[in-house]
């Protein structure tokens, strides 16, 4: 309670125009925000410009936030939302462009790691959010309906079923120990 | 893999995931510092200082040069919305002080024409290396700078920053160029500037040969701006953190003020050296026409192919239209989310103005009842002002497009 009673007293500040509480109460979701990012983008760079912009947002955005409701689903929200923009629009849609592969190129070589984001990086973005909050941040349903819309039991619907997802991808790579 | 073993999955693979050091705290820095955050009450009164100058960036210049001198007449063609006379002339001959012995005077360059409009009726416009202004739509006519003795320079870009400064970059240097009141003064000597982007009347971008320069003392000095591009043919900012550069090569971004640029567009065939042998070819390369933020078109010139592309998510997604502009082309004006206008090359002599509503699907092309190849176009409203190229300067002006009152002029001397 007290820390949440903190959060509220730095948001309204915040709200005020006070940077100093600005930044004091968005630093503790902000490597969690991250890693949401990068396990959306797959790439670090894009992971640090969606945050940059995710932060600008909520900064100019902040006397929207209701004072008394989870700042954490909301910034995570704001961060989702910057991620899907980022990965719906950006990259070269030209035919005239180079082919370059972009996906990949900021990923850790050891291929034990990469199975588990390969999987992520085949399923839709939508997809990747939701089991991201759940298996990673352990993100209750709730709260997760707050982030990307919707009733909590859709939601968990959702989740399982990006989850099956997922296991089939395993599968389909031809990882042996996926079980149900 | 059952769902506890993924969540042990997960912070395997993404608990080592740290942050740069500095990351968040320049990241606030950002978000609390940036325009369009949370304004001082000056910001106001700067945005509207910042519009103004930015309406004046979204006009193009001309680049390509053709010309020979001619004699000064009025000519117009059907119902003429207001009769144009003959600017006033004054030092037709002086040697403006300050340019004496500029290099660039020594070689003949081929001379240009150019204009920008400020609103409806307020317009520069410039023929070789001088530079008039009218500001009753085009009735009468004042000279800003008169030109070198000899009339061996030419403009290469005119700029409206405020209501009452402009800036050209000419093949004598960087003039700026003021109305209130009336006066020019050489800012800067460096000659090889081909384009300008102001923000203010201190801080600025310009094209020098193929490369960004940053000014923030009016132009006085000039810094180099690494944008990604090997040659950059266009530079357009929309606020002091968001502008974009192009080259023939591609499309580039920044949103930190030109600390970082993301590439866009990026455009894989070479400068094409297609056509006859011996043919003139115009080199290949790129401009941008960004309306605000989310939308815009980037227009990429190859030979006698225009490629055109828009956007309305600020650029990370260009959409090419599906149809090519053939021939010599002017710069593309955007007028509106998805609508521009150019002028384009018919025949020789001959041209017509074209513009597309719908980002360039369909275009509708009207011909010009005056002569000229197509120099400059730019667009205030309902208002469009015109300049070609024949055997002088054509200056133009019409509400509606089918209607121009025009004036001709020689582009190597002034005269009255």
């Amino acid at each position: 309670m007290q820390v949440a009673a903190d959060v509220d007293t730095l948001i309204s500040l915040a709200q005020a125009g006070d940077r100093d509480a600005f930044e004091e109460a968005f630093q503790p979701l902000y490597d969690d925000a991250f890693r949401l990012a990068i396990a959306m983008l797959q790439d670090r760079v894009e992971a640090e410009d969606a945050l940059q912009e995710a932060l600008f947002k909520s900064w100019r955005k902040l006397n929207t936030f209701k004072v008394g409701t989870g700042l954490r689903p909301w910034f995570l929200t704001v961060v989702a939302n910057q991620c899907r923009s980022m990965r719906r629009t950006r990259w070269w849609s030209v035919q005239r462009l180079a082919s370059v592969e972009v996906l990949g190129a900021a990923w850790p070589q050891d291929p034990e790691r990469l199975d588990l984001r390969r999987a992520l990086r085949r399923l839709p973005i939508n997809q990747r959010l939701l089991l991201v909050l759940h298996y990673y941040l352990d993100m209750p349903f709730e709260e997760m309906a707050e982030v990307v819309g919707g009733r909590p039991e859709a939601v968990k619907s959702r989740t399982y079923r990006a989850l099956r997802k997922l296991r089939s991808v395993l599968v389909g790579d031809s990882l042996s120990e996926v079980v149900a | 893999m059952n769902e506890r073993e993924l969540r042990e999955r997960f912070r395997e693979e993404f608990d080592a995931e740290q942050p740069p050091p500095g990351a968040y705290q320049a990241a606030v820095d950002d978000a609390v510092g940036r325009q369009g955050g949370r304004l001082p009450r000056w910001a106001a009164p700067a945005a509207a200082l910042l519009a103004v100058a930015m309406v004046a960036a979204l006009l193009p210049g001309q680049r390509a040069p053709r010309t020979q001198p001619a004699t000064f007449s009025v000519t117009r063609a059907g119902p003429t919305p207001g009769e144009l006379t003959a600017r006033a002339g004054p030092t037709p001959t002086a040697l403006p002080a300050g340019l004496v012995g500029t290099p660039a005077a020594a070689h003949r360059e081929s001379p240009s024409v150019h204009v920008a409009a400020l609103d409806s009726r307020t317009a520069m416009a410039s023929a070789g290396d001088m530079i008039e202004r009218t500001t009753d739509g085009g009735q009468h006519w004042t000279v800003l700078f008169p030109g070198v003795a000899a009339h061996n320079g030419t403009v290469r870009d005119l700029e409206w920053v405020t209501a009452t400064v402009a800036f050209a970059a000419s093949s004598y240097g960087l003039l700026r160029l003021d109305t209130e009141p009336a006066g020019w003064s050489l800012v800067n000597r460096r000659d090889d500037l081909q384009r300008l982007d102001f923000l203010t009347p201190l801080e600025g971008y310009v094209i020098a040969g193929d490369r960004v320069l940053r000014t923030a003392d009016g132009g006085g000095t000039f810094a180099g701006l690494d944008v990604g591009l090997d040659v950059v043919s266009w530079i357009q900012w929309v606020t002091f953190n968001q502008g974009w550069a192009a080259g023939p090569r591609g499309v580039v971004a920044t949103s930190d003020g030109g600390h970082s640029w993301r590439r866009q567009l990026d455009f894989i065939d070479p400068p094409s050296t297609a056509g006859a042998p011996g043919a003139a070819v115009a080199p290949a390369w790129t401009q941008v026409g960004i309306r605000d933020d989310l939308t815009g078109f980037a227009y990429h010139r190859d030979g006698g192919t225009g490629l055109l592309f828009h956007t309305r998510d600020g650029g990370s997604k260009w959409t090419p239209a599906p149809r090519q502009l053939e021939g010599t082309t002017s710069d593309l004006v955007v007028t509106g989310r998805t609508s521009a206008e150019l002028v384009q090359a018919k025949a020789p002599g001959r041209s017509q103005l074209c513009g597309t509503e719908d980002a360039g699907a369909s275009w509708h092309c009207s011909d010009l009842p005056l002569g000229g190849d197509p120099g400059q176009l730019a667009v205030r409203g309902r208002t469009q002002w015109l300049a070609l190229q024949d055997s002088g300067a054509v200056f133009a002006t019409s509400s509606d497009g089918r209607t121009w009152a025009a004036r001709r002029r020689p582009l190597d001397a002034p005269s009255d």
